[in-house]
């Protein structure tokens, strides 16, 4: 199944021809290529995260879905997903008396437990911007909280050879 | 297709064969080379002087050799 994806990095002058690994320590799926499924979230990591020309890129792609760990809207994969999860964090815990992060939890998954079939992980969270939010805030004690109604879905891609028809779509002055 | 049954059984074989000592040195590895990725490409390198610049006037002082800076040159490619 072959899905449109985006790609969002700084504008530097120079065009991608491919996608830029991620190794950032905060990189939570581990180190591959991120892309978001939704423009809207391109757009708002272009804006919150690569503004330090002022601008940013938005690159569009295609992948390949047919080995990947869809933890958003597969049961099964979500489910075992997340026990293989707490089950080695449970085991570092135990043994080392450190937690591990989920980008190191996902390394681990690579490097250790051999999941070479494993071409991506498709995960979700919520938006970050209540700006966008199309209804208003739920309201309890004179606080007001944003209620994220929808879903911030995002790929981590291991093996670059699902992606297919990498293009920069547009560059963006940012907000 | 993934196959979940075969992915878990290579997780547990790997599981298995863990003991606390090689998990803690998996673990400070990734971090320091997770430390050292930060930094970006590059080297640090010796320098001699140093430019201060102080209420809008740049000085520049010579450092003697037992005190040189070390920095980094660094071409921090961003990602994701």
């Amino acid at each position: 199944m072959l899905k449109i994806v985006y790609h969002t990095q700084e504008h530097r002058g120079m065009t991608l021809s491919a996608p830029k690994k991620c190794f950032r320590e905060d990189a939570w799926l581990g180190e591959a290529y991120y892309f978001w499924e939704d423009l809207e979230d391109a757009d708002q990591w272009g804006n919150s995260s690569k503004r330090k020309t002022l601008k940013y890129e938005v690159y569009r792609s295609e992948i390949n879905y047919e080995n990947v760990l869809d933890t958003v809207f597969n049961e099964t994969h979500y489910r075992f997903w997340l026990g293989q999860i707490e089950k080695v964090a449970l085991k570092f815990i135990r043994s080392t008396n450190m937690k591990p992060s989920l980008k190191e939890l996902n390394d681990y998954f690579k490097e250790r437990g051999s999941w070479n079939t494993v071409t991506g992980i498709r995960f979700q969270d919520l938006p970050t911007n209540p700006n966008r939010l199309l209804i208003r805030p739920i309201e309890y004690r004179n606080k007001q909280i944003p209620f994220a109604y929808r879903k911030r879905i995002q790929i981590a891609v291991y093996n670059d050879y699902i992606i297919s028809n990498f293009a920069r779509l547009k560059i963006e002055a940012c907000l | 297709m993934l196959n979940l049954q075969e992915l878990e059984a290579s997780l547990d074989k790997a599981l298995s064969l863990e003991t606390p000592e090689t998990l803690t040195a998996w673990l400070l590895s990734k971090r320091f080379n997770d430390f050292q990725n930060t930094l970006g490409k590059g080297k640090f390198v010796e320098i001699d002087s140093v430019v201060f610049t102080h209420i809008g006037i740049a000085s520049t002082y010579s450092l003697p050799n037992s005190e040189s800076l070390i920095i980094a040159e660094c071409d921090c490619s961003l990602a994701a």
